[in-house]
């Protein structure tokens, strides 16, 4: 083993770039995961310190299908007061962009982000034979692939594949409680946790804790007091010949609970330290964002951060329940854009909304609206080219009463990744995608 | 045929092994009972388990005559206030009926004297993968679950034949309204891709077309919650289909695609990834799937050679399976000899793990395997087993309001004449835990551990070893 080497992996072991206390006698796939760990740490020293040179994207979701008609209001259109005369939106009570369309009036701090230049909306957004299904068709965005095909992996988990080649285990994190299938990757990375707090192993042990936590340790590949004899499986088959049980299954789980330990060490110091430079709302969105803007604050190395809202599956009576939520989404954003521009981070930083589908055009009987297809996407953020691009789908010529998509959304997906994350779109979402223009 | 087991090679892990996959494990009593039998009679017992020792009364749920009166009462209300409540309180029971339905079903899976047939049904759920969600009915999905249970060991034939005329899963792929005017292929479509066949093995575009017009005339009774045919909807117009050419219906099409070989290979993977491990050779495949379609479709036979076959108990499967949640919950709590957590603690941890009943993330079903584990599902993992063994509830929605802790038979896990011997307590607890022995090192670290903890191992101290030794990547599998 080549010493230098060894000596900076040690370093970097013992300073715990990382997190806590960590060792270096390791088995075998924690060497694997260590070489790998150090020269990503390096990277992310320099993230750290330079603050500059590393994008971030935070992915927003607008869970259950965003009346995009209702956010983006096209009041010119008599065609839109027709199919809603009574959830529709009287054009005096929209923020204007220009004179053919405006802004739900509770998006004032977006509208606000427009006329600063820091937004940038896309209109008519969708793919085609869309799914009505929620769950499908937010697959379908998260895979980023035809409505007719599968996939076991997500578009942000392939590009976690193809172009974060370290081993930080926090390069995605999805604040929730499930891992979006976005994050799904043939080599798995990316930490999902809902509440900073429960993101630890709980010792609660009565009599001894300090102990118990140490074995806990020891026993998930954290501590290596207990020498080399810890490589290879723990635990043998008395059904077999006592050959290594589990292989790779037992190393990934191994490596899972490493990941979660070490990211879970940092998350927890960053979350104790850190202290937000801006005032959030109480809704769960703000809260997400909240810890989303600690954690960029805190160093974290982290590429992508997943933060959702739900309640957009507005059937009934919408017109109360979708301009709530669309005043929670304005207030979240709006304090989580002061906090990021307060730490000097908001040109690192480019959060995207998307939603599984919009609505149809027509409400139905309940005063709500039934699931539909294309719809407007928000982009925001310093290094954003603002502005209005796609254009407004027609309200009269619709496929199945929904609007017409006209810019598929892996072209925005693919401007992303390839303008601002700086990761080659053709090879991540397996096809090339023709650009846009706002970044 | 595969290679059996030589009958002189079935250890007591063997028994457990059997004992784990089968079913939901269970404590040291029982792994020594089924180990007695023998390797054939203990496979016999797994599979022939008696539904009348199985007493569960089913859930309280409002049956679909009266759900149907319900919402016609609804759709006559005139006061929009007056619908909207009632809208509501419609919703909340049927959630709270669907939350008593799957504790109905994770008690069931904890307390039978059957467990290989809740272990079926819950492999048919995730086959057959039927959500609530777009079902919204308690019933149906309670009705589904009857169904698979009922014929759980038996023809795969009768089976698939059965839920085609499901009405959780004719509504969940749209088969209700499909028609001779406009056949929907939802269902067609993953009649061949995720339940018969496996994607684009045998049939075309074509097929899903010609077959949908098969599977026309598929209604559902909303006053029974039944199955009806309605002729005038069915097209009896020939369909080419599978290279073969007749007035088919939805039956024939089945059973021309289980004439493929193909498809019995497709089913007995399956099976084995479900119960043996994750990738089998091509020539077990073939094998079994041989065997399957001999057997025409018998699915107790199928197994009965899995479970006979030294494959099954050899190294690269004993002990390579991770736990999906609800094995994980049923085991626990099996392994424990203590009662399942309350129903909001289930609730809450089938969401936070990943695998909510009746509600699988898609109609492809749970994934299963590595996708079960992710850094937050194995943290809560761990943290679940501290509030099983010391009742102390992670910050959580669902555990604040968690009723109480679980009682766990401390004495029954570690009497008092282990109390005093740490070798022999810390052999007990994984053997009970894991079945299986430690590596050296490991069991010496434990063994120091327990030591240090005085001369004798007191309650609070037996609750930290068992939450130790369930907080591990160990555990995580069977």
């Amino acid at each position: 083993m080549n010493e230098p080497t060894f000596h900076t992996r040690r370093k970097f072991l013992r300073t715990g770039v990382l997190g806590g206390a960590m060792a270096w006698t390791l088995p075998v796939f924690l060497e694997k995961t260590f070489f790998a760990l150090d020269a990503s740490a390096a990277d992310s020293a320099v993230q750290t310190m330079t603050g500059k040179d590393s994008p971030i994207l935070v992915v927003l979701q607008l869970a259950g299908g965003n009346d995009g008609l209702n956010t983006v209001v096209p009041f010119s259109d008599d065609a839109y007061y027709k199919a809603r005369p009574r959830i529709g939106i009287a054009a005096g009570n929209t923020l204007k962009l220009n004179d053919q369309i405006g802004l739900n009036s509770r998006l004032s701090k977006l509208r606000g982000l427009y006329d600063s230049g820091e937004l940038a909306l896309i209109q008519g957004v969708g793919y085609p034979n869309p799914n009505r299904s929620h769950f499908r068709s937010t697959d379908i965005w998260q895979t980023a692939t035809d409505s007719d095909k599968f996939d076991r992996h997500g578009w942000l988990g392939r590009y976690f594949d193809s172009c974060c080649g370290g081993e930080d285990p926090s390069v995605g994190v999805s604040v929730g409680r499930e891992t979006p299938l976005a994050f799904s990757a043939s080599v798995p990375k990316g930490i999902t946790l809902a509440r900073p707090e429960q993101f630890r192993f709980i010792s609660e042990s009565a009599s001894n804790p300090g102990a118990t936590e140490d074995l806990f340790r020891e026993m998930n590949g954290m501590d290596s007091s207990a020498g080399e004899e810890n490589s290879g499986g723990s635990v043998q088959s008395l059904g077999g010949a006592g050959a290594m049980v589990g292989g790779d299954t037992m190393d990934y789980l191994r490596r899972t609970a490493l990941d979660a330990q070490v990211s879970s060490d940092k998350i927890l110091e960053i979350t104790r330290k850190v202290r937000s430079s801006a005032s959030y709302p109480g809704s769960q969105l703000a809260n997400s964002l909240n810890l989303v803007a600690r954690l960029i604050a805190g160093g974290m190395s982290t590429r992508v951060y997943y933060v959702s809202q739900g309640g957009y599956d507005t059937h009934s009576n919408q017109s109360n329940s979708h301009d709530r939520l669309m005043g929670d989404l304005d207030a979240a954003l709006g304090a989580f854009v002061a906090d990021l521009k307060a730490q000097g981070n908001f040109n690192r930083v480019m959060v995207m909304t998307f939603s599984e589908f919009g609505r149809r055009v027509a409400e139905n009987n309940s005063g709500g609206t039934d699931h539909g297809a294309a719809a407007p996407m928000f982009v925001l953020g310093g290094g954003v080219k603002p502005g209005i691009y796609g254009k407004q789908p027609s309200l009269t010529e619709l496929t199945d009463g929904d609007l017409f998509y006209n810019v598929d959304f892996r072209s925005v997906y693919a401007t992303v990744l390839d303008n601002w994350m700086k990761a080659p779109s053709e090879k991540v979402l397996h096809r090339k995608f023709q650009t846009m223009s706002f970044v | 045929m595969l290679k059996r087991l030589n009958p002189s090679q079935w250890t007591p892990s063997c028994a457990a092994h059997l004992l784990n996959r089968a079913g939901f494990g269970g404590p040291p009593s029982e792994v020594q009972a089924l180990y007695a039998l023998g390797l054939n009679r203990a496979v016999e017992t797994m599979l022939s388990g008696s539904e009348d020792d199985d007493m569960f009364p089913p859930p309280t749920i409002t049956e679909p005559k009266d759900l149907y009166d319900e919402m016609r009462a609804m759709r006559s209300m005139t006061s929009e206030e007056e619908k909207r409540a009632a809208q509501q309180k419609a919703r909340r029971e049927q959630a709270e009926q669907l939350r008593a339905t799957r504790a109905w079903w994770l008690d069931r899976m904890r307390y039978t004297v059957y467990p290989l047939r809740e272990k079926m049904t819950l492999f048919w759920h995730g086959h057959f993968a039927t959500g609530v969600e777009k079902v919204r009915a308690a019933y149906l999905m309670w009705q589904q679950n009857e169904t698979f249970r009922a014929r759980a060991l038996g023809s795969f034939r009768y089976l698939a034949k059965e839920v085609s005329r499901d009405p959780a899963m004719m509504r969940y792929l749209d088969l209700q309204q499909s028609n001779r005017e406009k056949p929907n292929e939802n269902f067609a479509r993953e009649l061949m891709e995720l339940f018969l066949l496996g994607e684009g093995v045998r049939y075309t575009e074509k097929d899903i077309k010609e077959s949908a017009r098969a599977f026309t005339g598929y209604r559902i009774d909303p006053q029974r919650g039944a199955f009806v045919f309605q002729k005038q909807q069915f097209d009896p117009a020939e369909k080419t289909f599978m290279g073969r050419t007749g007035p088919y219906d939805g039956d024939a099409i089945i059973d021309i695609i289980l004439d493929q070989p193909e498809s019995a290979a497709f089913i007995a993977r399956k099976l084995w990834v479900f119960f043996g491990s994750e990738n089998p050779s091509a020539t077990l495949v073939q094998n079994l799937g041989a065997q399957l379609r001999g057997a025409n479709y018998d699915v107790r036979s199928t197994l009965r050679e899995m479970f006979l076959s030294e494959e099954f108990y050899s190294p690269r499967v004993v002990r390579s399976q991770i736990k999906s949640p609800i094995q994980w919950l049923v085991q626990t709590s099996r392994v424990l000899e203590a009662p399942l957590p309350s129903q909001q603690a289930l609730e809450a941890s089938m969401s936070q793990l990943g695998q909510v009943l009746f509600a699988p993330p898609n109609v492809k079903g749970w994934e299963g395997g590595r996708a079960w584990i992710s850094s937050s599902t194995l943290l809560f993992r761990y943290n679940l087993a501290g509030y099983i063994v010391s009742g102390k509830a992670p910050a959580l929605d669902g555990f604040r309001r968690a009723a109480g802790s679980v009682n766990i038979p401390l004495e029954k896990i570690a009497p008092a004449d282990l109390r005093g011997n740490p070798e022999a307590l810390c052999d007990a607890v994984s053997n009970r835990l894991l079945n299986s022995r430690l590596e050296a090192a490991e069991r010496e670290r434990l063994i120091a551990y327990l030591r240090e903890r005085g001369r004798k191992i007191d309650d609070p101290s037996l609750r930290d070893f068992l939450y130790l030794m369930m907080s591990t990547p160990d555990y995580q599998l069977t």
